[in-house]
């Protein structure tokens, strides 16, 4: 009685201070109404509703148990930003892989390399940017790291891995971003309020956010993956994006150490060249399982890359100098590529990926691959080669050459290495997740090479090696600054 | 049930009319009355007054008699037994100076004429200190609660329930006094009673007002008339909805409310119609990145259906279906398109619909008033004798303004003019598919417009509805049918069943009075699915056709596949073949209950339960899918289940204070709303035969939703009106609202209206004879504007199981931001009218002004993409302002069609209306700059300047933002993409004025109405269907309207208005540029009714009370510079509105 007769004294005087706040004009209709308010605005339960009413829950309880929490981890998997393939569509166009043979405006700019900040493209859903931080990925990685951070009912183990996965999706997702458009915001907390005034970070520090992320993880993570085949991510998924962050970083002996854990815990293996995307293939360190929203093997329209049909002019077609740079003999050349006969003319696409979900309905199942292993041989190649160990650099390349049917590579000097690291990740990386793009533009090429061939498209001063922030983000947070030239 | 003093009925003059009227009156219906009741008696020596108590217990009738005028009757001694009460009353006022009439269940006593003389002169000498008397209606029942003031004195009453009243302390020593009794829906009565005759007997009968002003109108939580209103509610009564053949109550609206906008989507049967007061309110918009804004949230009114929120409200039915049901829309812009779930209220079966418009109408809403509030209220119960209304009408229905697509000989023209363009010949390989030059029969033309809408439809509907019954208990049953066709061709149509019955039960003693409604109601649209109308209109007039000579789907031409030709999904007819159905069950039951504890307090309320279902089942069938794509067959069910719990319980007080009248409400309302749905695909059906179950689908899946809102208030409101001349009006609402978080859910509305009535001084009625009433008023509120969905105050996330799963486990989505502070957006509203009637209101003008502004607005605000969502709902710093203008005139209701035979013309009903609307107050850094602009209106969509087609080159050329320099694309791979400030052009699509205007006469049996509407308002012509997407006149395998031809650019040098025919993409921009507005103001005569009174003879032989002939025509003529296309629905690739002609007969038995 006591407890009620306090609520309702409350309650009451709040609501009598402000009735007489309202000023005149609402004030004399309550004078009528006052005994009945006193009844109404401490019944508070009339307008209870349960929370999860509405067929929805909130995030303390996606969190709440182990299965539970698992889910919301599992959403992570099927955001669109992971599975959009838009990396190796753009990038791919504004470099030198993809020739673009249709009208469609979005594709255009990018192969014209002349996007703007303040059309329909950059804002919409193609935009790169929305879409990295948009569609909840990065938001849901934050809440779930949060929620799982603190003490709960489920194992210290089951949250390890959980948060885990979480780091290396979050890494991945920072790492992308600060690879195409530079320095970008760092936000690792879920309210908006916070978050939304935040500039941009120095690329150092978005840096630092993910080899702190990814360090963790890999402290956290096991080596086992705690599901069927590979599409879950390990200890050795945030290895790999380890590897790759530390040869972005050059720091090369960190990143073979890390490229070298992944060989050596000889869970990998090269396949055949037309088992490398296939479900559970031994090269995935980490590939993406068909889910509803991501399909290689049944998605509506199919792998972007590929045509409706294989009589259909493709949209997208290898550029002259990505097929120059197979040599005699790459298998790659006729594994990894196809080609259609439209009109007289042929256009070649890449072919990975083989299935578009239209024509080859009961072909073998694709994953989508994140990280593999023909990668983190090239990553230590590298890191070698910089350290000085060009044996060791030329062993790696050439398990990659002879898997593709070529011979043996032989380096003589750094600049041999070099090249040739480079050239191979061209011919075996091409057209997936941007590598060639990020390649060029880690060594500082990017103006020379792309001023050669494309020179009626590549602006002089190169500003479109990183993409425009796109101008609604700019009117939406007035502390972002547009990358210069746009 | 009897009265102590009976009416001076004898008295010369005016009252010595009344008695003749009354004796007519009395010779008119005595014989029916009578006949029915018997006495027995068995007195000696009673007393008549004894004798007439008695008599009362046994019929019912209630005897009124003066009882000093039967003090010197004689004793009555009588013995009878079933006699019938005329017979008994003849044998004991036999020989006694007295006679009587009977009317209806009244008898009336007097003293026979000769002895009336003596009574006057001695009820001079009286003297007494009080009046009584009695208030009656012009059928003798008594009038409960009428007010009796003494004109000039602070003293006034109310009658009890049998009319009758006590003046208390009336000293009428010196001078005479003069009653005047009102009642609302009445003509107020004043009677003069004489110095000195106190202690008189007055009887005050009141007709039913014909003056506008006193038409009883629904209003929130009761009902009023203009004459004391303060506030703005117009209402359209079945006098008028009747006169339109149409699917939605909500058509009948139209025009006929100043400051309500109706927009009907399309022509589609049940297609969606739209509602909005006095303009926009929320500035709820989608940030479009091209610099427009497109509204995502039209505000529309809450939707009451006899005092029980209408469950689905007017939202968009087709979301339920699980694929879109298409109803002939072409674009997939506007969200409005679909299904209203008003379809399932027959206009028919409604009384009044009652618009509800500014702050004293609505503050007694809160949080749910601010877009005023729509009141549907249902035909109720009537007592009197058993009557039966039988009609029913039909007839065809045909698009009113079709479109003129090329001929065959226009289209090769264009054709080959846009391959020339280009530099190409027609060619097919691939690359080219020119198969409509080189493949298809070029000797043919068909119309394909005409093919999918030139079908000449039906409407037909029917009704039937008996009613009767006594004062205490009376009932309405009626039952309805109504049907309307699609011009697809095929049998696609909209229909509906309802049942409706209302039943009204009084207790004998008056105290207890409740009324039952129950509509039942049945919507069945069958569409299809996926018929995409654009995709035929724009076929080309060569093209093969659809079907084989068996009727089968025809899916080659010439050994090549349709699809290669068409671009579309290989025979667009095959949409039709898909079907789409949406059932809908409405359940509305209300029972609305007072009971009077003493006089003029009652408490009672409206209880009541809305319930719309809704399945839907779409397929898709082998048989309509193009055999080469080998797909297997699929179907969707769905089922929704929107439902209102509404308890609203309510105290109502009535007193006459002296000169004072109060009317004081206090009620309560809980609310639950609940709407559920499921949807179930079945896929990969291997027969068509199996599609009508899910047991045929090799895979299943389905998602489903639910959501629940709950809503209290309290409410309250006082009238007060003091000697009919001020008015002061106080409503005030506190609600809460499960919609907003914790802390954010209680508020509190109200509203302050006065009003005086300057007609009623002296002054002005002796200046201005002329005129009958006046009245100024003004009101101001506070109302809340909640339209946001529920738990949006919670960081949600959801499962979306089957359909988002991975390595077989389910997964979790966020679905927005945690934002738990936001609560209702707070319009404050201020009003202004002047009511005027002229010449004893044979015309009533009505003008308001009123100015509102929507603060705090509760906006979906874009958020920067790394806060991982687009936008969060909150309460943004931005004022949206409504001002304008209303005028209604209204003609008295005697000057609307009647029985005369003589030639009436009718006085006009007219209403003009005009909204502005503005931005006052926008919020510093927002994602809204530039867009959302102070001073600007809130629909306001920037476009590009139009800079002509550059005569050199032939294409469209536009203004940058300095206005000066003008900028071209070739097409659209040349990729010039304007930026934002190039826009600079601002277009607001809302209409300037509307003006209604409805007029007719009567002749004889005769009676002819028509309604006009006149709209004023820029528009997009029919190039911005033609630009809308990339495509542009010249591409293969398109169609385009006739009227384009001629206009293009041909040859350098030419002026021309449109850009050359190109088989290339267009640049897209035109579309958003000034150059495709265009003005679309039209006059419609929306409706022209004729109705012809079978004469009385004839209706007599027949055995009936009347009867009517009557034809029904809707959207008769649309008179319009607009060009191609209907101005209405502005897009050529919609159905079109439709023109009904629907003629038909009703009987009243």
């Amino acid at each position: 009685m006591v407890a009620l007769a306090s609520i309702f004294k409350l309650s009451v005087m709040k609501k009598i201070i402000h009735f007489f706040t309202r000023g005149m004009v609402v004030m004399p209709g309550f004078v009528v109404v006052s005994g009945f308010v006193l009844i109404l605005a401490s019944c508070n339960k009339l307008i209870q509703v349960p929370s999860n009413a509405g067929g929805q829950v909130v995030t303390s309880q996606v969190f709440t148990d182990s299965a539970s929490a698992t889910a919301g981890v599992l959403g992570l998997y099927t955001a669109s930003p992971l599975v959009s393939q838009w990396p190796e569509q753009y990038s791919g166009l504004s470099g030198d892989e993809l020739d673009y043979n249709a009208a469609s405006t979005v594709q255009l700019q990018f192969y014209r390399d002349s996007m703007s900040a303040g059309n329909s493209v950059t804002t919409g859903t193609a935009a790169s940017f929305f879409t990295y931080y948009g569609n909840n990925a990065i938001y849901q990685a934050n809440a779930a790291i949060a929620a799982l951070s603190v003490d709960s009912v489920i194992s210290i183990p089951a949250r390890n891995q959980l948060i885990g996965e979480c780091e290396v999706v979050r890494s991945l997702y920072y790492f992308l971003l600060v690879n195409f458009f530079g320095p970008v915001p760092v936000v690792t907390s879920t309210s908006y309020a916070t978050t939304e005034t935040y500039g941009r970070a120095s690329v150092d520090s978005v840096y630092n956010q993910i080899g702190k992320d990814l360090l963790d993880a890999g402290a956290k993570l096991s080596a086992v993956y705690p599901s069927a085949g590979h599409q879950r991510i390990n200890r050795y998924a945030a290895f790999a994006l380890l590897a790759r962050v530390y040869l972005y970083q050059k720091q090369w002996s960190q990143a073979e150490t890390m490229a070298d854990s992944i060989i050596s815990s000889g869970l990998y293996s090269l396949p055949a060249l037309n088992n490398v995307f296939l479900d559970k293939s031994p090269e995935a360190i980490w590939q993406i399982g068909a889910s509803n929203t991501f399909s290689p093997g049944a998605a509506p329209g199919g792998s972007p890359l590929l045509p409706y049909f294989s009589f259909f002019q493709p949209n997208y077609s290898l550029t002259a100098v990505q097929r120059a740079a197979f040599e005699p003999g790459d298998q790659r050349a006729g594994n990894w590529v196809n080609m259609s006969i439209v009109n007289g003319s042929t256009y070649y696409y890449p072919y990975k990926y083989k299935n578009n979900g239209i024509a080859n309905v009961n072909s073998t199942p694709e994953d989508l691959m994140v990280f593999r292993l023909a990668e983190i041989y090239l990553i230590r190649a590298e890191a070698r080669a910089y350290l000085g160990d060009l044996g060791g650099a030329m062993s790696d390349v050439n398990m990659i050459r002879t898997r593709a049917g070529l011979g043996a590579a032989t380096f003589n000097s750094f600049n041999d290495a070099l090249t040739g690291i480079l050239h191979e990740r061209q011919t075996e990386l091409f057209c997936e997740w941007g590598h060639r793009w990020f390649d060029l533009k880690r060594n500082d090429s990017i103006n020379s090479v792309l001023a050669r061939e494309k020179p009626q498209y590549w602006p002089a001063d190169g500003h479109t090696a990183l993409y425009p922030i796109p101008f609604a983000e700019l009117q939406r947070n007035q502390n972002l600054i547009q990358n210069p030239g746009y | 049930m009897y009265l102590s003093t009976f009416p001076p009925l004898w008295r010369k003059g005016k009252t010595g009319k009344l008695a003749r009227v009354l004796l007519f009156l009395c010779l008119l219906s005595a014989s029916m009355a009578a006949h029915a009741q018997t006495v027995s008696l068995s007195v000696r020596n009673a007393s008549l007054q004894e004798v007439f108590k008695e008599m009362e217990k046994q019929t019912g009738y209630v005897f009124f008699y003066d009882s000093k005028g039967i003090a010197g009757a004689h004793p009555v001694t009588l013995t009878v037994k079933g006699l019938p009460l005329r017979s008994a009353l003849d044998s004991c006022l036999r020989g006694q100076p007295l006679e009587y009439s009977i009317i209806n269940h009244t008898v009336v006593t007097r003293p026979k004429k000769a002895a009336s003389v003596d009574q006057e002169t001695a009820s001079a000498t009286g003297g007494a200190r009080e009046i009584r008397g009695v208030v009656l209606d012009s059928s003798y029942a008594p009038l409960a609660d009428a007010t009796v003031l003494v004109k000039g004195r602070k003293i006034g009453t109310q009658t009890n329930s049998q009319g009758r009243f006590v003046l208390k302390e009336t000293a009428i020593h010196d001078s005479d006094v003069v009653l005047e009794a009102s009642f609302t829906g009445y003509s107020s009565q004043t009677k003069v009673v004489r110095k000195g005759d106190g202690n008189n007997n007055v009887i005050l009968i009141l007709k039913p007002s014909a003056s506008q002003l006193d038409q009883i109108e629904v209003v929130a939580y009761g009902t009023a008339t203009q004459r004391y209103s303060v506030g703005s509610v117009a209402t359209v009564t079945s006098r008028d909805i009747e006169l339109q053949p149409i699917d939605n109550p909500l058509q009948a609206l139209q025009g006929r409310v100043a400051g309500l906008q109706i927009t009907t989507t399309n022509g589609a049967p049940g297609a969606m119609v739209l509602a909005q007061i006095r303009g926009q309110n929320s500035l709820t918009s989608n940030l479009n990145p091209s610099g427009g804004v497109v509204l995502s949230s039209y505000d529309q009114p809450l939707y009451i259906i006899d005092g029980i929120p209408f469950a689905p409200q007017n939202g968009d039915l087709s979301n339920l279906l699980p694929s879109n049901l298409i109803v002939g829309s072409y674009t997939t812009t506007n969200p409005y398109n679909g299904i209203s779930p008003l379809n399932s209220i027959n206009p028919h079966d409604i009384e009044s619909i009652s618009v509800l418009k500014d702050a004293d109408a609505t503050a007694i809403y809160g949080s749910r008033g601010a877009n005023g509030v729509i009141i549907i209220t249902t035909k109720r119960a009537r007592p009197g004798k058993m009557g039966l209304d039988v009609g029913g009408s039909s007839g065809p229905m045909v698009a009113a303004r079709n479109v003129k697509m090329m001929s065959t000989r226009q289209y090769l023209q264009m054709r080959h003019e846009a391959l020339a363009n280009d530099g190409l010949t027609p060619s097919i390989s691939p690359g080219h598919s020119d198969y409509d030059l080189l493949l298809m029969d070029t000797t043919r033309s068909i119309d394909y417009y005409h093919q999918l809408l030139g079908k000449t439809a039906e409407h037909t509907e029917g009704h039937v509805s008996l009613t009767g019954g006594t004062d205490n208990a009376s009932y309405l049953v009626s039952g309805s049918y109504r049907r309307s066709n699609y011009n697809f061709p095929g049998n696609f149509y909209d229909q509906a069943f309802s049942f409706n019955n209302s039943v009204h039960i009084g207790s004998p003693n008056k105290r207890l009075s409740m009324t039952l409604s129950t509509i039942y109601s049945y919507d069945d649209n069958k569409g299809s699915q996926g018929v995409n109308t654009f995709g035929v209109i724009s076929l080309p007039p060569d093209y093969p056709g659809f079907l084989d000579a068996k009727g089968n789907l025809l899916w080659s031409y010439k050994g090549v596949p349709l699809s290669a030709m068409a671009g579309l999904s290989g025979n667009p007819y095959a949409g039709l073949r898909k079907p789409a159905v949406l059932q809908n069950y409405n359940l509305n039951a209300s029972a609305n209950i007072a009971y009077k504890i003493i006089r003029g307090l009652s408490v009672g309320g409206t209880f009541g339960y809305s319930q719309f279902t809704s399945r839907t089942f779409s397929a898709s069938p082998i048989a309509a899918t193009d055999p080469s794509r080998h797909t297997l067959a699929s179907a969707s069910f769905g089922n929704g289940l929107q439902q209102a719990v509404d308890i609203e319980p309510q105290i109502t007080y009535q007193r006459v204070f002296g000169k004072l009248k109060l009317d004081a409400l206090v009620g309560g309302t809980y609310q639950k709303q609940s709407s559920n749905s499921l949807s179930v695909n079945g896929n990969n059906y291997p027969n068509d035969a199996l599609l009508n179950t899910l047991a045929g689908a090799a895979s299943i899946t389905a998602s489903s939703s639910a959501l629940v809102t709950k809503y209290a208030a309290a409410f309250g409101r006082i009238g007060l009106i003091w000697d009919s001349r001020y008015i002061l009006n106080l409503t005030g609402n506190d609600n809460g609202s499960s919609l907003f978080g914790p802390g954010y859910r209680w508020g509190q509305f109200g509203s302050v209206g006065a009003g005086w009535i300057f007609s009623e001084t002296r002054l002005v009625r002796q200046a201005l004879p002329w005129l009958s009433f006046g009245k100024v008023t003004a009101n101001t509120g506070v109302t809340g504007s909640n339209s946001v969905s529920p738990y949006l105050y919670q960081p949600n996330w959801t499962i979306s199981g089957v359909t988002n799963t991975y390595q077989g486990s389910v997964v979790y989505t966020a679905q927005n931001p945690y934002s738990p502070n936001f609560h209702w957006a707070t319009k404050h509203d201020y009003n202004a009218h002047l009511s005027l009637g002229l010449f004893h209101d044979w015309i009533i003008i009505d003008g308001g002004v009123y100015r509102n502004y929507t603060s705090n607005q509760l906006l979906n605000t874009p958020l920067p993409s790394q806060t991982g969502f687009a936008s969060v709902v909150g309460n943004a710093p931005y004022t949206d302002q409504n001002t304008g203008y209303e005028i209604a005139i209204t003609p008295r209701i005697s000057a609307r069609p009647q029985n005369t035979d003589g030639f009436v013309w009718l006085a006009p009903n007219i209403t003009i209306s005009r909204n502005y609307n503005k931005i006052t107050k926008v919020a510093a850094n927002s994602p809204y700059t530039g867009i959302l602009i102070k001073g600007r209106s809130g629909s306001t969509v920037p476009l590009l300047k139009f800079a002509g087609v550059d005569p050199a080159t032939g294409i469209f050329q536009y203004y940058k933002a300095d206005g000066k320099t003008k900028t071209f694309t070739p097409n659209a791979a040349s990729a010039y993409l304007p930026t934002p400030g190039d826009a600079s052009q601002l277009y607001d699509p809302t209409p300037s004025i509307n003006i209604g205007l409805g007029d007719g006469f009567s002749w004889k049996g005769l009676t002819v109405n028509f309604f006009a509407n006149y709209v004023k308002q820029r528009g997009r012509s029919y190039l911005n269907s033609v630009y809308g997407g990339y495509q542009a006149p010249g591409a293969a395998s398109l169609n385009e309207p006739a009227a384009i031809v001629g206009k293009e650019w041909k040859k350098p040098g030419d002026k021309a208005s449109l850009r050359l025919f190109s088989t290339l993409s267009s640049d897209g921009l035109f579309a958003n540029s000034t150059g495709t507005l265009t003005d679309a103001s039209y006059l419609q005569i929306s409706n022209l009714s004729m109705n012809y009174r079978l004469p009385n003879s004839l209706v007599k032989r027949l055995r009936m009370q009347g009867g009517n002939v009557f034809l029904h025509v809707q959207n008769l003529l649309t008179i319009s510079s607009y060009q191609v296309g209907d101005p209405t629905s502005q897009s050529i690739f919609n159905i079109p509105p439709q023109r009904v002609l629907n003629g038909g007969v009703s009987f009243n038995f």
